[in-house]
């Protein structure tokens, strides 16, 4: 076993999607009659045992009394794990207490959990690929600058507020990109976008053009 | 988990190593050397009659570890344990085990037939050789019984069941795809395993130990065959939807299969249909260059995207979009119905699927699977989620 042992959480044979079936199938309590290490093992048996067996008739429970001995608890599972616990000194609830924790478990050794969930089966989608759920309008458009796929602008750029300050101290000889201003090239075909490149001429434009 | 050795080693008995050599370990995977047991109890009452209270220097002392080493040793040279029995331990009565095997899982094993079911034909035969050892006089006439009738009854159940299950949750599966699923149920190692996880290793009476699989699984079939007998077939039948039918949970249905030639197998299914002709379109391509290229490819008949995969190269890409358009004609996707089980899947009128098998692969048409289904399902009863709804009860077992 690894030094550090850890798995992930497993249902023996798909438990309970059929039916539930309790995994512990027999307990056997080890005790001393004369010890006092044993006591509480000892009331456990006057006072529990014939409750335990019976409301769990699917688990044979014997009860072995060894001489001087440490009390122990053996717990035998359906995937053929054993687990011993050593019961010394323990008080009769105590006793409760451990006997039910080893009748609730599954009986797979208890290591660390490395993640919280795990599916043994793909994800019901399918497995994912770049082109999932790619909106197919998408095939007509030119990249990167295609219309609608530009990012939202949220207020004036840094251009519009030089050129607002630039008109408001009556600059005249503002010089301007054709076909640039974002507003004249979103037009629906987007073919602004693709003749963005083909003719771009430099003209001054004056102050009062601007406004239109 | 604690072994044995631990308890003898606190009893400084002299003699322990030696005892131990004669089989008191019971467990041959249990490490001799293990650190000091932890107290079990933040309660300062848990040391009080503790040996092993950890100390400062060290924890151990000279003569603990001088045993240890002595025992380490001594497993080294004697070897691993051998593999005994359960029933020679002390702890071990057959009827109270044979009683708890039916309680634990809902069912009533008390009658002789599941006694039978546990009796392999090696173990009878194993006990006529003994007789004629002992020479008792008429050991070469005597007949042991054993599960093999019981096996053999159990099988039939569990093929006939599994079928029909199998049909009522994929009825647009060919009946090819079926076989396969049954075959896979019925196969050595997974039935072992479902023996194996209800608890019968310890109950087969057997020559050999452990168990073998096939042991294991022909009991699995004799129990089946033993509760048919002793409460009823539809009784068995639950018992292999509960326990055996669950094992196709991890079972990916095309993996299973593994059908060939995927691409002519649609193209045979549309021109039964009527249909035009399969035709691949490469639709996306991205990375053409790199390791990680990806082509994805959609399949047409008439113009209609019948299924659409993608792949590493073109020619992975085409035969994974025709794996995906066969299973859209199927039904096989993984966003398909789960598989049903509980009342809904007892409610299953097992006749009317087990007697007609679904079509086969070189009939499979659409409309042809659609009939069939049809005819099947104005057979069964309400289903319990198209009655009106009841108030809950929370079930005894």
């Amino acid at each position: 076993m690894p030094a550090d042992p850890s798995g992930f959480l497993t249902a023996v044979l798909h438990n309970g999607v059929g039916r539930f079936v309790c995994q512990l199938q027999r307990i056997t309590l080890k005790f001393c009659k004369e010890y006092g290490s044993s006591r509480g093992v000892r009331e456990f048996i006057e006072k529990d045992l014939l409750d335990f067996a019976r409301q769990n008739p699917g688990v044979v429970v014997y009860v072995e009394p060894k001489r001087h001995q440490r009390p122990k608890l053996e717990a035998e599972y359906l995937n053929g794990r054993t687990e011993v616990m050593n019961a010394s000194e323990y008080s009769r609830e105590q006793v409760i207490k451990f006997v039910e924790q080893l009748r609730c478990r599954s009986g797979v050794e208890i290591v660390r959990i490395r993640k919280d969930m795990r599916t043994n089966n793909i994800s019901i989608q399918g497995p994912w690929h770049p082109f999932l759920n790619q909106p197919t309008e998408w095939n007509l458009k030119k990249f990167p600058d295609a219309p609608g796929l530009r990012a939202l602008k949220m207020g004036k750029s840094a251009t519009d507020i030089v050129l607002e300050m630039a008109r408001e101290q009556g600059v005249l000889n503002i010089v301007q990109w054709e076909g640039k201003d974002p507003a004249a090239r979103d037009d629906a075909s987007g073919k602004g976008a693709v003749e963005r490149t083909t003719d771009q001429v430099v003209r001054p434009v004056t102050a009062p053009s601007i406004k239109q | 988990m604690l072994s044995k050795i631990p308890s003898l080693i606190r009893s400084r008995s002299i003699n322990c190593g030696v005892t131990c050599s004669a089989g008191i370990l019971q467990r041959p995977q249990a490490s001799i050397l293990r650190p000091v047991d932890q107290p079990q109890m933040n309660d300062a009452k848990s040391f009080g009659t503790s040996m092993r209270y950890p100390t400062q220097a060290g924890g151990f002392s000279r003569w603990d570890v001088k045993t240890r080493r002595a025992f380490f040793n001594l497993r080294r040279e004697v070897g691993p344990e051998p593999l005994r029995h359960r029933d020679i331990w002390p702890n071990w009565n057959y009827e109270a085990e044979l009683y708890a095997f039916g309680q634990r899982l809902g069912e009533n094993t008390t009658g002789p037939a599941f006694r039978l079911a546990f009796i392999h034909e090696s173990y009878a035969r194993q006990e006529i050789e003994r007789r004629k050892q002992l020479q008792i006089e008429d050991a070469h006439q005597m007949v042991f019984a054993d599960q093999g009738a019981l096996r053999d009854a159990g099988a039939d159940i569990v093929q006939h069941y599994i079928s029909a299950i199998c049909r009522f949750n994929l009825p647009y599966l060919p009946e090819e795809g079926i076989e396969t699923l049954t075959k896979y149920l019925l196969k050595t190692d997974v039935l072992a395993n479902v023996s194996r996880h209800i608890g019968t290793s310890d109950l087969i009476q057997c020559a050999e130990l452990p168990p073998y699989e096939t042991t294991l699984a022909d009991t699995l079939l004799a129990v089946i065959g033993a509760l048919a007998e002793e409460s009823g077939t539809t009784r068995a039948q639950h018992f292999v939807l509960d326990f055996l039918v669950t094992s196709l949970l991890d079972v990916d249905i095309d993996e299973l299969w593994g059908l060939k030639n995927p691409m002519s197998v649609v193209a045979d299914i549309l021109q039964r249909e009527g249909r035009a002709e399969p035709e691949t379109r490469l639709l996306r391509r991205a990375g053409d260059a790199t390791p990680e290229a990806i082509f994805l490819i959609g399949v047409y008949s008439d113009k209609k995207l019948i299924g659409q995969s993608f792949g590493e190269t073109l020619l992975i890409a085409e035969e994974m979009a025709a794996r995906e358009t066969l299973r859209n004609f199927f039904r096989t996707t993984p966003s398909r119905k789960p598989m049903v089980f509980g009342k809904q899947a007892r409610a299953v009128n097992v006749p009317v699927w087990s007697n007609t098998p679904n079509l086969r692969l070189a009939d499979w048409t659409e409309v042809d699977c659609k009939g069939l289904l049809d005819s099947r399902l104005t057979q069964e009863p309400l289903l319990e989620q198209q009655q009106p709804p009841k108030k809950a009860q929370i079930s005894s077992r």
